[in-house]
């Protein structure tokens, strides 16, 4: 009998979040976004509990994102990585509500900064996953998952500090 | 703090967990819809290379007439089959990338888009559109316009393959030059990995 597997709220917004990192603010972003759901969709029915539920769709975005950005034209390569964002504020001031969607656009542009291999790790683990689900999604091994976070933390560090 | 200093991972998380983006397109309904266009994609463009095939036979056994409209009746047949050919396989290996988009690597992924890229490259070489391509539009164009001139002289029916080559030939000019574009950038994508 097929196992029975539903997304909640919670794994939705991590895959959206993954989206941003590959995508900025655009139609380009929403028709990724929407690939993403759809092959998650696909996927769920095929999922065996061999990883955590979370490692296996974080998995199929990554995936998706990558064979996405395969396709995309030269002309929407160069497109501005620095767009105005969209990111709905959920506090009550508004000033409060645009200093953190500020503060959240600097991070989607940062970690959109980085090289492949350290964006996946990072996303992955910001999204808290156990660095062993990391090596298994990624197919590399726990110390190559290590090195690839340390490095991405250093420098977006310095992407975040930098003027 | 040093320049080697590592930002903090666990403030990191809070902030990064914070973020939310609109829903747009995304539901369940729209994926379903989605997943059916992909398969009537592909049904249509089985029943076009049927199309196509059936065409072909039809003029070679009946209303060719003359040596040219059998020559292009030939022809045109053993495009449609190659393209047939093609699009079967394509799908085989869109069904296995499905499969490998929740079990593979990022690594595997690029490698089998490239593989894909290269299997559409491959019929577009087999069909000889890639020698037209290389040709150049113009030269392109003026074949296609002495074909039609020829076949016009021999009947309709040798003027429609005209039609059809150069049609044919416009297309692979704009889709080669893409897909190789698009295999570049995939095979970029891997090195990274």
């Amino acid at each position: 009998m097929p196992r029975k597997t539903t997304i909640d709220d919670e794994l939705q917004r991590a895959l959206r979040r993954v989206v941003g990192s590959y995508l900025p603010p655009g139609p380009e972003r929403d028709d990724l976004a929407q690939e993403v759901m759809v092959a998650v969709l696909q996927a769920l029915p095929r999922f065996r509990g061999e990883s955590l539920l979370r490692t296996y769709v974080l998995r199929v975005a990554h995936n998706v994102s990558l064979r996405f950005l395969s396709r995309r034209r030269a002309r929407a390569r160069r497109q501005d990585d620095t767009d105005a964002g969209e990111l709905p504020g959920r506090l009550a001031s508004p000033e409060e509500a645009l200093v953190r969607q500020q503060r959240q656009e600097r991070l989607l542009t940062a970690v959109r900064r980085l090289p492949l291999s350290q964006r996946q790790v990072l996303t992955l683990a910001l999204e808290e996953l156990p660095h062993a689900e990391i090596a298994r999604a990624l197919g590399i091994s726990e110390n190559a998952v290590n090195t690839r976070l340390h490095r991405a933390r250093v420098q977006l560090r310095k992407y975040l500090e930098a003027p | 703090m040093s320049d080697d200093e590592p930002i903090d991972l666990a403030d990191l998380s809070r902030q990064w967990k914070e973020i939310d983006m609109p829903v747009l397109k995304m539901t369940a309904e729209t994926g379903r819809m989605q997943a059916s266009a992909h398969t009537s994609v592909w049904l249509m463009r089985a029943i076009l290379a049927g199309l196509g095939l059936c065409t072909g036979v039809m003029l070679f056994t009946g209303l060719g007439g003359s040596s040219a409209a059998l020559a292009g009746a030939l022809a045109y047949g053993a495009a449609t089959i190659a393209f047939g050919v093609f699009a079967r396989r394509q799908s085989r290996e869109v069904t296995a990338a499905d499969t490998l988009l929740a079990e593979g690597t990022p690594a595997q992924v690029l490698q089998a888009r490239i593989t894909l890229l290269d299997t559409e490259l491959h019929a577009w070489t087999s069909t000889g559109s890639l020698l037209i391509e290389r040709l150049g539009f113009p030269l392109v164009v003026l074949c296609a316009t002495g074909l039609w001139w020829a076949g016009m002289m021999a009947g309709w029916v040798p003027a429609s393959v005209a039609v059809f080559f150069a049609a044919f030939a416009a297309w692979g000019r704009v889709r080669v030059p893409r897909l190789r574009a698009q295999r570049a950038q995939a095979d970029q994508m891997l090195q990274q990995l």
